[in-house]
């Protein structure tokens, strides 16, 4: 079954234009990924729109590049400038960037990027075994399970994300009553249109997520003052040697690319909770002499192999249940819906070219991204340089042509605007935005598969419970939400002993 | 300089009124369009209704928070005014790019935007950021013209650049 996909996947995967775009999107993933501020979801992101021109494997093999490549690009900046490029690579700062003081900067971003690729790739194994496997077992599912998997994988993003809860609760909420704008699927009703035909088909995923994020962290930017500082790094080519010195540190490798894989396929976990805890459980394995903290290898290694093999385990439940792992994966599966396949189960029977075809670009994308990764590192370290002053006007006009080019509407220029309010006051107020994006995603999912549960159902909201899997999923979610009841009053106990505390400090 | 509560209070504010369009659509649109009752099948308001009712109570859980917090009138962050104005000018500047786009056309319109925020950010170069904005603005109409075939706003005086 697994050969299967790989032969139907090698046969779209080997074409120029597929090819040749997976290792332009690893070469703008890293780009992306070392610019302080981008990374991987903005880089997928602004080019969403260009993708959605393209055939279905080119078009997923674009967006993977950017993925894989972002999620190392950000150990650049980490490891030269101690600014993490994007949150993924914040743990790499406690060993690269020591590494780079001691003069050996080029060495640890070959080490990082030697690990990423080899972390991927290990991710990427488990893809191509887990996910099929998980499809079969999921192909039997029925409206009842899908409605709960859709309800699990919101509130496990919410619950593992951190942060406040209710915020979080407050966005995917959100992002599943914008879903409902537009035409309804079921009675052919229009809902929140207030007359206007643009919004009988809704929103436009890609306006309002270039707005949330793009629009509301240019405007981010805009606040630093370091607009016109062109920072001064030089490094010097990693050469092929750093791929032995990472292959020293095989055990950590193995062990990390495991943790990041597990994390990875756990919906709301991701990238960051996976390099932290592997570079924790690096450190805590490591012989004292290692000194890390202070450059050691053994710490890139850790946290640059887990997160990227992170996006291997994102991809699984992405795939084969339609639960986005991250809002990155969240993005790649509006994607696939965009260019016309819904992923699960049944776009595996019915799509296995399109499946092979990921799963074959994912690996290569890692296999590129050693190759780009090594040979255009001086490349990533020119595009440091360049001041915030000409990338801010770029990404703004970048934004409003990709999104004018969806369906050439100046309509989906005010929604990406409008959106751009939305999410300058979220994160102003401290909400997260990729529950509102998941929201966004999942909404459709979780409100035709709950009807089409009641329309069968001969019990009303029993059937939720009758189905073993479902009533398995019912119980999971309803531990969720102790949990998050529990984050909840944990939460407020916390800010009533800091009231306390704060009035003694007062009165003292 | 505003507190992170005022922060709080807008965004919950603003989901609050998010509420209330759930539940005036619901009773007039819908209604009307005969799709706020009935079963599955039929009732097209029940979701967004059960959503709107998850929202609201959500915001009296966060409002209590609020509330419960009520000394903490700290600064969001610690931003200066001349910070807020550049944003803020930014914004302005975008908007009305993106108001005039129609009728002034990608090819007048985008290099003075470039222009214009780049100005806001602080360089005062003219010579360099007028390059700067005619090559970024050309730059990106031949990328997304000749390679992605995408037809930029012509403007009411059919302003095009035949590659």
């Amino acid at each position: 079954m697994i050969f299967e996909f790989l032969s139907a996947g090698l046969d779209v995967l080997l074409s120029p234009l597929a090819l040749g775009l997976t290792f332009i999107g690893i070469v703008v993933g890293l780009i992306v990924g070392a610019m302080p501020g981008l990374g991987p979801l903005m880089g997928i992101i602004l080019l969403l729109p260009v993708a959605i021109g393209l055939p279905p494997v080119a078009a997923m093999g674009f967006l993977i590049g950017i993925f894989v490549g972002g999620s190392c690009g950000g150990a650049v900046s980490a490891i030269l400038l101690r600014i993490p490029g994007t949150p993924l690579a914040a743990a790499t700062l406690f060993d690269g960037y020591p590494m780079a003081q001691k003069g050996r900067a080029s060495d640890a971003i070959g080490i990082a990027i030697t690990s990423s690729a080899i972390g991927g790739l290990i991710g990427g194994v488990v893809l191509v075994f887990c996910a099929p496997l998980l499809a079969r077992f999921a192909s039997n599912f029925a409206p009842p399970e899908y409605a709960m998997l859709a309800i699990m994988g919101l509130f496990a993003i919410v619950v593992i994300s951190g942060g406040s809860v209710v915020k979080g609760l407050l966005a995917g909420s959100f992002g599943l009553l914008i879903a409902t704008v537009g035409t309804d699927s079921f009675s052919t009703g229009l809902r929140f249109t207030f007359g206007s035909n643009n919004l009988l088909n809704g929103f436009h995923i890609v306006a309002v997520v270039v707005g949330l994020f793009a629009i509301s962290e240019m405007a981010a930017q805009m606040l630093g003052r370091d607009l016109l500082k062109t920072p001064n790094v030089k490094v010097a080519r990693p050469g092929l040697r750093t791929v032995a010195m990472t292959l020293k540190h095989s055990v950590n490798l193995l062990r990390s690319s495991a943790i990041g894989t597990f994390f990875g396929a756990i919906p709301g976990a991701g990238g960051v909770i996976s390099s932290f805890t592997s570079y924790a459980v690096a450190k805590a394995a490591a012989k004292p002499d290692e000194k890390y903290g202070e450059g050691a290898e053994g710490g890139v290694v850790a946290t640059e192999a887990a997160n990227n093999a992170t996006v291997g385990g994102t991809l699984v439940p992405t795939l084969s249940l339609g639960i986005p792992g991250d809002a990155s994966s969240a993005m790649l599966l509006g994607a696939l819906l965009i260019l016309g396949f819904i992923p699960g189960p049944a776009m595996f029977e019915n799509n296995p070219d399109v499946v092979g075809g990921i799963f074959m670009v994912y690996l290569v994308s890692n296999v590129f991204l050693l190759i780009a990764g090594i040979l255009a590192t001086p490349l990533f370290v020119y595009v440091l340089r360049v001041p915030k002053v000409y990338l801010i006007p770029s990404i703004l006009l970048l934004c409003s042509i990709g999104t004018f080019a969806l369906q050439s509407s100046v309509f989906d220029l005010q929604i990406m605007l409008t959106f751009g309010f939305i999410g300058i006051l979220f994160r102003a107020a401290d909400y997260p935005l990729a529950p509102v994006v998941i929201g966004m995603i999942l909404g459709p999912i979780l409100e035709a598969n709950l009807r089409r549960a009641l329309l069968i159902s001969r019990d009303g909201y029993w059937i939720f419970v009758d189905r073993p899997v479902s009533a398995t999923l019912v119980v999971i979610n309803a531990l969720l939400l102790v949990a998050m009841v529990y984050l909840t009053f944990k939460r407020l106990s916390g800010l009533k002993q800091g009231e306390l505390q704060k009035a003694m400090s007062v009165e003292e | 300089m505003v507190s992170s509560r005022t922060l709080n209070i807008a965004a919950l504010g603003f989901l609050f009124a998010v509420i209330v369009t759930v539940f005036w659509q619901i009773e007039t649109t819908f209604k009307e369009q005969g799709i706020a009752s009935g079963g599955p099948y039929d009732n097209a308001a029940a979701y967004p209704r059960t959503i709107a009712i998850l929202i609201g109570a959500l915001l009296v859980v966060q409002l209590v928070t609020e509330l419960l917090r009520r000394g903490d009138r700290a600064p969001a962050k610690d931003i200066a005014r001349s910070d807020l104005r550049r944003a803020g000018l930014m914004l302005a500047v975008f908007a009305v790019y993106l108001g005039g786009l129609t009728t002034v056309g990608y090819h007048l319109a985008t290099a003075p935007l470039i222009f214009a925020i780049m100005w806001i950010c602080g360089m005062r170069n003219v010579l360099k950021l007028a390059l700067a904005a005619i090559g970024i603005a050309t730059g990106f109409a031949f990328l997304f013209e000749v390679f992605l075939n995408v037809v930029l706003p012509l403007g009411i005086w059919d302003i095009f650049i035949p590659w």
